[in-house]
């Protein structure tokens, strides 16, 4: 059993195809482990029985030679989605109960590759936040523990926190996850994973329960650039159901993947050098400037001087876009509902139950730089600075093919830092929010440990549409760090029972 | 630009949100301290710059104009919390 927990999902792929291992045996193995690290609290809703029966029908087409790219192969989903009868929460109450008719573009892709869903996963409520500590369902716990405090219980990263923590300690072969502004990335690099957001515009956001529509992307979370690679191959597509999906077709990723970088030329934004940043990951980055100098890479030290401003600009626009689509959250039509004496009271309080702080916040933040008065000092000067942000990027790319940068100012904190102070953790986006906010492709690939035996991620962003350059200065990286590390719970699986 | 107390207010009524009287000063204080980080832009001139609403750089596709299926109307009231021959029931709007 314990085999099948430390496969990739491409190795998976060829013994399942090679008729070595069944879906049945590895869907239970996955099934068992979910159990097994129960109390990280990953998942919200497990889909034992349809999983199952989901791998009996995938071995029956396995046994006749045929079957899809991710036949047999069970894949956990993030709560976001939308997933025809099961459940689907967005970890938040005013979504209690509340069942799909319909199954998102994303996850129908995964479906008819003959992927199996294994369970939804926990997630900060309405995918807001850094920690994955907002979920209406209890925060979800890192499956990492730090060398210098074993004893406490660490966040994720969010808010793809348990799609984050379910890869991480091998409750899933590979995970689906949404990104607005770091919510893939973040997790990715926090958890000793690969993590990566498509361009914008590449994964359909139908059925995917928005939450800044201009910045959502669903994007794939793995072990290995090539697992990333290949989920991302199927989650992508042109989809008219969605007026902002791209209609340009989605090259083959793995045809360059193990490319030489040889005369490439890597950018390294000084701007990223902020002076907060710790000296540990200041120099893991310069170790991924190093490696790929070693691969044959030119590197050249680009100035993007808006970069400062990406976080608050990150900060009005995202809200503003939650307060509008938060605006259907009325009691009326699924969800929660809470005191029908008058119309106006039923909205209002089934909104003050139904949401919890930080959505609230968010909405009265995007509800203020909307409001009249504020508009053009808040939300018009946001647009303005995407535009510059978007300039820094334009002359950026005229000179290098792809960005170096790290994924995160630091490694995970302990659940609970950083709650009462909202500002701190928007803070942990500032690496990530500018590809966000411009809609450019970016992956975090695990790299290192910090001091205190915890992972940390380098970044790389590529041109709008170059996925191809982005998974393979990820994969050069990955190859150089051979990041190997392996947090004590995964490490039992590997022992012989 | 900063926040009162009677802005919140004003804000919580627009977004159909209660805020509580012992809430308040926390939700006050950390939406100031949220909107000093946007009062950094200040130092940006932006009075030549196009906002930017759209960063595909290509038009919205239409979907073609055919006849399609919609009459699903119990899968589109099965979620309601309450619902009647077929409609959302909601409390009564005009006395």
């Amino acid at each position: 059993m314990n085999d099948f927990l430390n496969l990739s999902l491409a190795e998976a792929r060829t013994r399942l195809a090679a008729r070595d291992i069944s879906s049945t045996e590895l869907t239970k193995a996955y099934l068992d482990r979910i159990e097994a690290t129960a109390s990280l609290n990953a998942y919200i809703t497990i889909t034992h029985e349809q999983a199952m029966l989901g791998a009996a029908q995938s071995d029956a087409r396995l046994a006749k030679g045929e079957g899809g790219i991710l036949e047999g192969i069970g894949i956990a989903v993030k709560d976001l989605f939308c997933t025809n009868g099961v459940q689907t929460t967005a970890a938040s109450r005013i979504l209690d109960g509340f069942i799909p008719m319909y199954e998102s573009t994303v996850t129908t892709n995964l479906w008819n590759a003959g992927a199996i869903l294994l369970g939804k996963t926990n997630l900060d409520e309405f995918a807001m936040g850094s920690s994955n500590t907002t979920s209406y369902y209890g925060a979800v716990e890192s499956p990492w523990r730090s060398t210098d405090a074993p004893d406490k219980k660490l966040v994720p990263g969010g808010s793809s926190g348990g799609s984050a923590a379910a890869v991480a300690a091998r409750s899933a072969i590979a995970a689906i996850g949404t990104d607005t502004g770091g919510s893939i990335r973040q997790p990715a690099s926090f958890s000793g994973i690969v993590g990566m957001k498509p361009t914008y515009g590449r994964c359909s956001r139908w059925g995917i329960i928005a939450f800044a529509s201009s910045l959502d992307q669903a994007g794939p979370m793995t072990r290995t650039v090539e697992d990333a690679s290949i989920l991302l191959q199927v989650m992508a597509s042109y989809d008219p159901k969605d007026s902002t999906s791209a209609q340009a077709a989605m090259p083959n990723l793995l045809s360059d993947l193990n490319k030489s970088i040889k005369g490439m030329i890597i950018g390294v934004p000084i701007e990223y050098q902020i002076d907060s940043l710790p000296e540990e990951t200041s120099k893991i980055w310069k170790q991924g400037v190093n490696w790929l100098k070693s691969e044959g890479a030119d590197i050249v030290y680009i100035s993007m001087p808006h970069t400062k401003y990406a976080l608050a600009t990150y900060y009005i626009i995202a809200p503003a876009e939650a307060s509008s689509n938060l605006a259907r959250y009325d009691g009326v039509r699924y969800g929660l509902r809470i005191n029908e004496k008058n119309i106006t009271d039923m909205y209002t309080h089934t909104r003050t139950e139904g949401f919890g702080e930080e959505v609230k916040r968010r909405i009265l933040l995007g509800t203020y730089v909307l409001s009249s008065g504020y508009y053009d000092a808040y939300y018009l000067k946001a647009q303005k600075m995407r535009n510059l942000l978007y300039q820094d990027f334009n002359q950026a790319f005229e000179k290098v093919d792809t960005i170096l940068t790290p994924t995160t100012p630091s490694d995970a904190f302990e659940i609970g830092d950083n709650k009462d102070d909202p500002l701190k953790m928007y803070l942990q986006d500032v690496f990530t929010v500018p590809a966000s906010l411009v809609g450019l492709p970016s992956i975090s690939v695990p790299v290192g440990l910090s001091k205190r035996g915890l992972p940390i991620g380098l970044q790389v962003i590529g041109r709008m549409f170059d996925e191809n350059s982005v998974v393979r200065i990820g994969r050069t990286l990955e190859r150089a760090a051979q990041f190997k590390a392996m947090t004590a719970m995964v490490e039992d699986t590997t022992k012989d029972e | 630009m900063s926040i009162d107390n009677l802005t919140a207010r004003k804000l919580a009524n627009l977004a159909r949100i209660e805020i509580s009287e012992d809430q308040l000063k926390d939700v006050v204080e950390n939406l100031r301290t949220i909107i000093r980080l946007f009062d950094q832009l200040d130092e940006v001139d932006t009075l030549s710059v196009k906002p930017m609403t759209d960063i595909t750089g290509h038009f919205l596709s239409q979907r073609d104009d055919l006849v399609i299926d919609t009459d699903c109307q119990d899968k589109i009231i099965s979620n309601a919390p309450k619902v009647d021959h077929g409609f959302f029931v909601v409390p009564r709007i005009i006395d």
